[in-house]
């Protein structure tokens, strides 16, 4: 018994499955990317995402046990993501790990995939410090939480509309910068110079965010001035992102007072707002933890991770898909 | 003794069922409290129990591979898939058209009809012990084609206008059963692939 967790991430366009110990050293780890079935429709496409998944989950969880030398007698347990994510990708997932618990005599647990990115810092001897303010940024999701420990969560805000990864790919492909649109923009926007006048929706107020009205600005201005420079208009688009992001980390840490800043999801890659968040850290005085980018988009890793907190407070949830999970849920 | 483990799900009523040797032991479909159920463990661990089997028993896995619904189609497959991998056993993958035609036959042609994504239809005929032919195609396609057909039985989920309804959309585990005992053995890692729409 080598006590691992094996971790299955099936919510989105990934297939992806892990192998981790207690002290978040991952064992193996194997991702296998749509990115090339859903480029011609840019965006995800539910249905096939779901039969990518079906045809390399088993593949993928063979290969990984393989890598590692592992048996279903080294694995503690299964952790599955329950949700939130898309019910047909998720019930791939989630049917693998209930067969696979059943035929190896093994427990499973349905994760919150919320929960796994939070605890993606953890994976590879990082650490968080408690209490945390976290932002998680990414291409499906845009929150803020406060974490007083591991287990008490506080969500703090969330999007009422697109997250601020969909903005960036969206805006992305307004400027025929191809996908995935995170890294372009970025790039682009280094070259430009924020000129633009460019709305920070819901800076102001609260923990909410609304990123659809810059989104529309955008369109607004490319269709009103056609000839715009692309690194500008990138440049004033991730300026204004910036801006309200670090806005309600600024506010977050006012009011919680936390020992350290979490940045993790896909976005957390974006060297604009690895550079914002640092300079709101440093004025606050806290510490900034940033995972690498390997642990900041969506990953089994993190999932199995997550489990490790599920079992040590006696917890299981079950394996019914859960599309719409929040934070607050297990 | 061989004991075998069926889900069929493409009609969107998913049954699981056991057979011991030539005789179906146990088959949720006719268990009214499981009807319908999703929940695989659940039916397969209430199965193995009322019939004093243990999962390791178990030593032919088959799976409904559809067309019919595309969700509950995959994920039975997804779990057979992963029984078959736990257990290192193959999953012998069957179309749902071949069950429903061995159904319903008698001494004509049987005609089975079922939804896809419209305007377009899951069309198979079944003649002479065996699917003849199979087609995801429109469905005034599919009705031309059956205008030609003197006389014909139909299964599936599609009425036609001026026919009798469609004999039934699901096979019974009895016929599932006995098509499996006529077909040798799946290769050592077959797994169930659905049988998918051509998305436009
Ligand atoms: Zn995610």
């Amino acid at each position: 018994m080598r006590d691992l967790i094996l971790g299955i991430e099936t919510s989105c366009d990934d297939t992806s499955v892990a192998l981790v110990d207690r002290s978040g050293h991952v064992a193996a780890i194997r991702t296998v990317s749509q990115f090339e079935i859903h480029e011609a429709f840019g965006g995800v496409y539910p249905e096939l995402a779901s039969r990518a998944h079906l045809e390399a989950i088993l593949p993928t969880i063979e290969g990984v046990m393989a890598d590692a030398s592992v048996t279903p007698k080294d694995l503690t347990a299964i952790g599955v993501t329950r949700g939130p994510g898309l019910i047909g990708s998720l019930l791939v997932g989630l049917s693998t790990a209930e067969a696979l618990s059943m035929g190896w005599n093994v427990p499973a647990y349905g994760v919150n995939h919320l929960r796994g990115h939070i605890r993606s810092v953890e994976l590879e001897s990082g650490s968080t410090v408690f209490p945390a303010v976290i932002m998680l940024v990414s291409g499906g999701h845009t929150l803020v939480a406060e974490l007083k420990d591991p287990w008490s969560y506080r969500l703090l805000g969330t999007t009422r509309d697109d997250s601020v990864g969909e903005s960036y790919d969206k805006v992305a492909r307004m400027l025929d910068l191809g996908m995935p649109g995170g890294p372009a923009i970025d790039k682009a926007a280094k070259l430009g110079t924020p000129v633009l006048r460019l709305p920070r929706p819901m800076k102001n107020e609260g923990y909410e965010f609304s990123f659809s009205g810059l989104k529309s600005s955008v369109a607004r201005h490319i269709e009103q001035h056609p000839d715009v420079s692309t690194e500008d208009m990138s440049a004033s688009f991730v300026a204004a992102c910036m801006d309200v992001l670090a806005a309600k980390a600024d506010r977050a840490l006012t009011e919680c007072k936390p020992k350290s800043l979490v940045i993790v999801g896909g976005v957390a890659a974006s060297p604009q707002l690895r550079e914002a968040m640092a300079e709101v850290a440093g004025k606050h005085g806290v510490e900034l933890c940033l995972p690498p980018t390997k642990w900041a988009t969506d990953n089994a890793a993190m999932i199995a991770m997550a489990t490790w907190d599920y079992i040590e407070r006696g917890l299981q949830p079950g394996l019914q898909p859960k599309p719409n999970l929040s934070l607050e849920t297990p | 003794m061989t004991l075998t483990l069926m889900l069929q799900a493409s009609n969107g009523v998913p049954a699981l069922a056991l057979g011991r040797g030539g005789e179906i032991v146990f088959d949720s479909s006719k268990i009214e409290t499981l009807v319908g159920s999703r929940d695989y463990r659940m039916l397969l661990e209430t199965g193995l129990s009322e019939i004093g089997a243990a999962l390791h028993d178990i030593t032919r896995i088959a799976c409904d591979i559809g067309p019919g619904g595309l969700g509950v189609t995959r994920t039975a497959a997804a779990f057979a898939n992963g029984l078959g991998f736990a257990l290192g056993l193959p999953v012998q993958a069957v179309p749902a058209f071949v069950l429903l035609g061995a159904e319903v036959v008698k001494n004509k042609p049987v005609v089975i009809l079922r939804k896809a994504a419209r305007p377009h239809v899951h069309f198979g005929i079944y003649e002479d012990g065996r699917l003849v032919d199979y087609e995801h195609c429109l469905q005034k396609e599919a009705l031309a084609r059956i205008a030609t057909i003197p006389d014909y039985d139909l299964a599936g989920n599609v009425e036609i206008v001026g026919h009798e309804p469609p004999v039934t959309n699901m096979a019974s585990m009895e016929t599932f059963l006995s098509y499996l005992l006529a077909q040798p053995e799946a290769e050592p890692d077959a797994r169930a692939w659905p049988i998918v729409e051509v998305l436009s």
